[in-house]
């Protein structure tokens, strides 16, 4: 099968924008992302060389932190990439067809990326080969990893399958269903922790694929409403199913987090005061900003440009709300002794800000190198009929 | 402790010691030999020690690989912990590798409180302190020259002091601890009760507690006994405005009011006699003035009590009542920290009185006759230079039986009855230590000379010309520890473990060298401190080999209750328990106790209340980095419903200023509780430290000691009465 | 009830240890019972098993709690000194993606540290708090590596140096152990050693002569969280 050209952009596209890179004509965007990519690389290479008790903020009383809220953002944004990938198939046929590539393509780079920060949390990364070793069939995190590599492949092959315009019906509904699986998996490792009254419920994987969902939309967007632009397309027509998608997704999104807001608070199990603690933020953040304003701002316009600011005000406000979903399980101390807070605050620290920086460069330079390499465009496909 | 009035024999026989003639336990039990060794530990030496983390001076096994101490354990043999240590001792780690440590000799070259350190060698900084001791010799005498110890390696300055011509020694644990307590007893018994203490705790059926905060007092053996006894059946009251760890395992807490415990315990007295619950055979043949001091405590009624106290006389009844009942298997605990209130040596004969009227002294379950051993000194010691007579710094203290701080401290600042010019302070931290604190810093401002001898660099050094770094108690040979108990006694050995760290020196050697430069070369004949522990086992037929290898050796034999054949004596000039003395009337005292009003908190203030954290030692662990990471700073108890009165939340900080304006320096965490009375608050002393090189504690919480001035003193010994003091609470720090 | 059949508790279980030791490991049940009633929240448990263990900063195996009951002056206080559960049904094992954390056969729960990726999962699931993430600090700064700090615990009867954040224990999760390195070399546990209440004990609630057995056979027991279904190995008297 051909590589260069079809999957990743020629060799001397590759050269041509090295040297553009070099020589200052790469674009603000490309520079700024591959800045970030070196602070956030740094950020890595420090944890690993320092250790996290140098660089992290994490403690006993909270062992999870913004490393695994950032894995967990990026894991949902690659679902929702697919998600959208396959909706816009089904649905939009003709709309979506110019934009299937590149979301496709932002949907393995983001699963990839999930990855610095998972990998960067972890006490011994160097051991994970003990997950083939001595698996534990019992442990959700366990299926996740099955499940994530699993889905990586899947996307992969419907990359593929579209940048070889050889799209089948079959590997795309494949893809949809391992991303179900993988991320209501993704949402069980947390649902399942009885001892955690914020994760505990059975609603966790059904919250997830619907954030998943959301997230994925408002990525996407972005996504289209810049190519629309860059390609001059004509947006009402092109963008219509992402303003529908993204309606459907804070729809989703309102009523799981309004339930799961509701029955945490009716629970009187212990601990379970952590959801009256958080209810203001749950409420004027977590619904409010994260749901209602969105809304009203895609009734305001439905320009190109507006939706590319939409779509990122969700993008950056889900990032604090999937932070406030991980360690909000940790704000009352399981065991309260000596010294303990009666609430814990926790917040990250810089080496842990860079990885969300690390994460989110590494898909923005791919994407700005892919896409000016013109490798999305249907060209290519026309071509190989 | 014990009266120069008194001969020592009588008191030995009083205290039931026996010196001869008694059998060595077995060595280290065979449950506890797997510790030689351990899961790739195999190299691991195993090096019996005592802990010095306070005084009670438990027996630990150090665990030490490639030179480092990995690990204590206690050493089952010891008497004092019966291989248990305790929160803090178990923290040897955390003092003995404390970066903080003091690492070489410093000279002040600055001003006494904001020194300008230079570090020195050894060589100088001693030679310093020679010159300006010979100095001070030829101007004002060697008696002008004064040492403030605590702890086990003093007996060395001691030493050097005495052979330097003065014998002008004090510790705080004295006339700012056990001095009232013991003189109280003195003065009805004829003894102390020693300490460790003797309190048969673990055989009582009735025990009460007036203060004594056990379980945060974690005086080792002590609280086991204390725990078996009431778990074993003991009824237990608590008197305490606080309900202190102790006091929540209690039958009955009496939350009292601060500073009447003497009404309670006159009214307990005045119902023992008049319900005859007293045993009437013990007092009959073993005390004296029944008769006055009945009439003496007719005043003292149940409701006027509880007038006074807040206890409902009911309860102070049904109390009484009990007392009577399990009489004599009664141990009223005379506690150990007394210096309250001014009044407290009274308090402590008061608390005498009732155990002699329930027959206590000397009965199983009340207070056992311990069991002494001694080891000779060193052999072949030249006598001390001849003691010239100079004024007593006591003299106002006819009953200060040890000499008081109080007194060096006055005369320091006075220069009356005479001067004092140098301060020796060996293992006390005397800023926060005394109270007064600003009186202090005057006296030692009116110094020629002030060398502290310590481990850390504590408030204390802050004042000193040189100071000297001893090493732990982990890396030293020290004064060897006898220790009594019931029916039987221990010789206990410290000895180095490790090197010492940095160039911190044991006292030995210290004092050795000083002695040395002194012209003193004759009484330091000891190559090292091996030597000088060996030579004194040697002459006292102990063998030093089993001490190096268990760490302590037991002598049995001694009986530790009334018999027929074990009759007890009473040093005191009746040679019966006086329960009314004589001597204090000749001496202008009331010869039976009587009550006079404390005090009370004036509008907005409450009465300061202190008291220990299980987890520290004063301010000596307020650095060690094992407790630090359990208990960094002392809160501010506070009625919880006065609390919310005041506005006050859980965990705000707040300031502190006393009744005469001292406002404490730093801040200090508020705990709501309901374990306190509405008119106390209540924090652990220790905290507070203001010592820059300590970096763990220093500016932590708030000291007690910065708000505790003008204290009462004891009359009859010169005690300084530290929980006089109102303070008010100053929101927003 | 310090003495049984006038013998000291220590020698008793000292012996039923020794028994238990004889026995192959499966048909053992380590378990271990505290005295409410006689705890006295003096708190040396905790710092003897930091002591035991070279425990790092923040790092307790076995806190003692202390709570407040009732209003002024009818406050009551108890002490709740929480060991690892060692849960014959735990929360933490089954999450455990790479099965470093596990049930042994004698009921113990067991972290292998050479296998334990430090993904913190365990620590997120025990229902008590019972873990801690060791992220590699040291209580005596740059002086570390002259102290005991790097030196061998013996956990788990290995060797550890907690050397650098590459070293287990470092960036492992820890936790109690019932002190498996002392009790299979016949010792008690170090918290049963040092309590000064005499309030903790130890033993194998397999044998029906041991005193821990005979001690949670009695009416006055109860389990921490019990409703979690968790099966709690520690017992509370009271
Ligand atoms: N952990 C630890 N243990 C220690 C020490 C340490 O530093 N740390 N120090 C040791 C030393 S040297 C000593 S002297 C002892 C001291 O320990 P104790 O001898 O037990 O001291 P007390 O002052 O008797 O007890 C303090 C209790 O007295 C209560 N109290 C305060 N005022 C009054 C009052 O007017 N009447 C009554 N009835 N109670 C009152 C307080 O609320 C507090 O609960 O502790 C020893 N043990
Ligand atoms: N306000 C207030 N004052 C009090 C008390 C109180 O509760 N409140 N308690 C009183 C009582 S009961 C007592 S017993 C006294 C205790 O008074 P101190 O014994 O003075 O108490 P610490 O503060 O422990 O001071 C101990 C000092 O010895 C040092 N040190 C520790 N180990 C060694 C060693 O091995 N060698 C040497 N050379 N130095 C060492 C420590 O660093 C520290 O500076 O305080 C009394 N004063
Ligand atoms: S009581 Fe604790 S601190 Fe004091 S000597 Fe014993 S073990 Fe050490
Ligand atoms: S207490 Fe926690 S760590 Fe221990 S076994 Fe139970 S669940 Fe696991
Ligand atoms: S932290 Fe270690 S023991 Fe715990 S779940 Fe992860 S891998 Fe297993
Ligand atoms: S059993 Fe050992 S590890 Fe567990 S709490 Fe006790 S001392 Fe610590
Ligand atoms: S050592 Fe024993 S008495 Fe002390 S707190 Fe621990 S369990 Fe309680
Ligand atoms: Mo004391």
């Amino acid at each position: 099968m051909q590589l260069f050209g079809v999957l990743i952009p020629e060799k001397e596209q590759l050269i041509a924008t090295a040297t553009d890179v070099v020589k200052g004509r790469a674009g603000l965007s490309l520079y700024a992302s591959l800045f970030g990519l070196a602070i956030g690389l740094y950020a890595i290479a420090a944890i690993f060389i320092l250790g996290h008790g140098h660089t992290t903020n994490t403690s006993n009383l909270v062992p999870w932190g913004l490393q695994i809220s950032t894995y967990v953002y990026f894991a949902l944004l690659s679902t929702g990439c697919t998600f959208v990938n396959f909706f816009g198939h089904v649905f939009f046929e003709k709309q979506y067809k110019p934009f299937a590539s590149r979301i496709i393509f932002v949907g393995i780079v983001t699963a990839v990326a999930a990855f610095f920060s998972l990998a960067t949390e972890m006490g011994h990364v160097e051991r994970m080969y003990y997950y083939l070793l001595s698996p534990n069939p019992k442990s959700p995190m366990f299926w996740m990893a099955i499940w994530y590599t699993t889905y990586l492949i899947v996307i992969i092959w419907e990359y593929i399958n579209i940048q070889t315009n050889r799209h089948s019906k079959r590997v795309m509904w494949g893809a949809f269903f391992v991303a179900v699986f993988t991320h209501s998996t993704l949402g069980s490792l947390l649902g399942s922790v009885s001892s955690r009254v914020y994760y505990y419920s059975a609603l966790m994987p059904i919250y997830f694929l619907f954030i998943a969902f959301l997230t994925g939309c408002s990525l996407t967007t972005i996504i289209a409403a810049m190519t629309v632009k860059q390609k001059k397309l004509d947006e009402s027509y092109h963008l219509h199913p992402f303003v529908t998608l993204l309606k459907i997704g804070l729809g989703l999104a309102l009523l799981i987090t309004f339930w799961r807001t509701m029955i945490g608070l009716s629970a009187h199990l212990e601990g379970s005061e952590v959801f009256s603690l958080t209810l203001i933020n749950n409420v004027l953040f977590g619904i409010v900003v994260v749901i209602i304003i969105p809304y009203i701002l895609l009734k305001i316009g439905k320009s190109a440009n507006w939706l590319i600011f939409v779509g990122l005000f969700i993008m950056i406000t889900q990032l604090k709300a999937r932070n406030d979903l991980v360690i909000g399980a940790f704000k009352v101390p399981l065991f309260r002794v000596y010294d303990m807070p009666e609430v814990v605050h926790y917040s990250p620290s810089i080496y842990e800000y860079l990885i969300v920086v690390a994460s989110a460069s590494l898909v923005t330079v791919l994407y700005t190198v892919f896409e000016r390499s013109g490798i999305f465009e249907d060209r290519y496909i026309k071509e190989d009929q | 402790m014990v009266s120069p009035k008194f001969s020592r024999r009588t008191f030995l026989k009083a205290s039931g010691a026996v010196t001869a003639g008694v059998a060595a336990a077995a060595a280290m039990p065979e449950k506890f030999l797997s510790w030689a060794e351990e899961a790739g530990q195999k190299d691991m030496k195993q090096i019996p020690t005592f802990c010095e983390l306070c005084f009670w001076n438990c027996g630990l096994i150090a665990k030490v690989e490639n030179n480092k101490v990995v690990k204590v354990d206690g050493n089952p043999l010891s008497l004092r912990g019966r291989g248990r240590l305790c929160g803090r001792g178990n923290a040897a780690l955390g003092a003995l590798y404390d970066p903080d440590r003091l690492k070489s000799p410093l000279i002040n070259t600055g001003k006494r409180g904001e020194p300008v350190w230079k570090q020195a060698s050894w060589d100088e900084a001693l030679s310093l302190i020679a010159l300006k001791m010979k100095g001070i010799k030829e101007k004002h005498g060697p008696e002008s020259m004064a040492l403030i110890y605590h702890g086990t390696g003093a007996a060395f300055w001691k030493h050097l002091l005495h052979a330097y011509g003065s014998t002008l020694a004090a510790a705080p644990s004295f006339a700012q601890c056990r001095g009232p307590r013991d003189i109280g007893f003195v003065l009805t018994f004829g003894s102390d009760v020693g300490s460790p203490e003797y309190y048969d705790f673990s055989k009582s059926r009735y025990i009460v507690l007036l203060g004594s905060h056990l379980g945060e007092n974690a005086h080792n053996s002590q609280v086991q006994d204390i725990v078996k006894g009431y778990s074993g059946g003991a009824k237990l009251t608590v008197v305490d405005p606080r309900l202190s760890n102790i006091a929540s395992k209690a039958d009955r807490w009496l939350p009292i009011k601060p500073a009447t415990d003497l009404a309670l315990l006159l009214a307990w007295i005045r119902i023992v006699i008049e319900e005859e619950l007293y045993d009437k055979e013990y007092v009959e043949k073993y005390a004296t003035g029944l008769a006055e001091l009945r009439s003496a405590v007719q005043q003292y009624t149940p409701e006027w009590a509880e007038a006074e106290t807040s206890i409902a006389s009911d309860v102070i009844v049904k109390v009484a009542r009990e007392l009577g009942e399990f009489a004599p298997n009664v141990c009223i605990g005379a506690g150990r920290y007394s210096t309250w209130y001014g009044d407290d040596t009274q308090r402590s004969r008061a608390i005498a009185i009732l155990n002699a009227l329930l027959g206590t002294w000397g009965r199983e379950g009340g207070y056992f006759f311990p069991t002494g051993a001694t080891v000779p000194e060193y052999p072949g010691l030249p006598a001390y230079p001849e003691h010239v007579e100079v004024a007593k710094l006591d003299e106002a203290y006819p009953f200060a039986l040890l000499q008081t701080t109080t007194s060096i401290k006055q005369a320091t600042i006075s220069g009356q009855p005479r001067p004092v010019k140098a301060w020796f302070v060996y293992g006390s931290n005397l800023m926060k230590t005394m109270p007064d604190k600003q009186e202090t810093i005057k006296a030692i401002q009116n110094l020629d000379l002030m060398v502290a001898i310590d481990t850390m660099p504590m408030d204390i050094i802050n004042y000193a010309d040189v100071v000297l770094p001893e090493c732990t108690y982990l890396e030293r040979y020290d004064n060897i520890n006898v220790g009594k108990f019931k029916g039987e006694a221990e010789i206990a050995l410290r000895q180095p473990t490790i090197e010492p760290l940095w160039e911190s020196k044991p006292s030995w050697w210290i004092t050795k060298e000083l002695g040395n430069k002194l012209g003193l070369t004759e009484y330091f004949p000891w190559k090292d401190g091996e030597e000088y522990v060996a030579r004194r086992c040697e002459a006292g037929e102990i063998d030093f080999a089993q001490l190096k290898r268990d760490g302590v050796i037991i002598k049995k034999g001694g009986a530790p209750y009334i018999t027929a054949e074990n009759q007890p004596e009473f040093a005191t000039p009746s040679g019966k328990i006086e329960l009314y003395s004589k001597q204090l009337a000749e001496k202008g005292f009331d010869p039976v106790p009587k009550y006079t009003r404390h005090p009370t908190p004036p509008a907005g203030h409450f009465r300061l209340l202190f008291g220990r954290a299980p987890l520290h030692t004063f301010s000596r662990t307020s650095n060690n980095f094992m407790l630090t990471d359990l208990q960094k700073e002392n809160c501010l108890w506070v009625n919880a419903k006065k609390g919310k009165e005041l506005g006050l939340k859980n965990g705000e900080y707040v300031s502190l200023v006393n009744q005469a304006g001292v406002i404490a320096s730093g801040r200090i965490k508020v705990k709501l509780t309901e374990r306190l009375r509405d008119d106390a608050i209540y924090m652990n002393h220790g905290f507070g430290v203001h010592a820059k090189g300590m970096s763990r504690a220093n500016g932590q919480g708030i000291a007690d000691d910065d708000l505790i001035t003008k204290p009462a003193i004891d009359p009859l010994m010169g005690g300084t009465a530290m929980r006089g003091n109102f303070v008010k609470i100053v929101k927003g720090a | 009830m310090e003495q049984f059949d006038g013998k000291d508790i220590l020698d008793i279980m000292h012996e039923d240890l020794q028994r238990a030791l004889k026995k192959p490991r499966k048909e053992r049940r380590w378990a271990m019972a505290i005295d409410t009633r006689k705890c006295i929240g003096c708190h040396a448990c905790t710092t003897g098993c930091m002591s035991e263990n070279l425990t790092p900063p923040e790092i307790h195996y076995r806190p003692v709690k202390e709570e407040e009951l009732g209003e002024y002056p009818n406050t009551g206080l108890k002490f709740l000194p929480r060991p690892c559960m060692q849960c014959d049904a735990p929360t933490c094992t089954p999450v455990c993606p790479v099965s470093a954390t596990y049930k042994r056969d004698d009921g113990l729960v067991m972290i292998d540290y050479e296998r334990c990726i430090g993904c913190r999962y365990c620590i997120v699931a025990c229902a008590y708090g019972a873990r801690s993430a060791d992220v590699g600090h040291y209580f005596s700064g740059d002086f570390h590596t002259s102290t005991y700090e790097v030196e061998n615990s013996g956990e788990y009867g290995k060797t550890f140096r907690r050397k650098s954040h590459w070293h287990s224990p470092i960036g492992n999760a820890r936790k109690c152990h019932f002190c498996i390195h002392r009790v299979e070399k016949g010792e008690l546990t170090r918290c049963t050693t040092t309590c000064l209440g005499h309030a903790t004990y130890f033993g194998d609630i397999n044998d029906p002569q041991a005193l821990i057995t005979r001690l949670v056979s009695r009416p006055n027991v109860f389990k921490y969280k019990e409703e979690l279904g968790t099966k709690p190995m520690v017992f509370y008297l009271s």
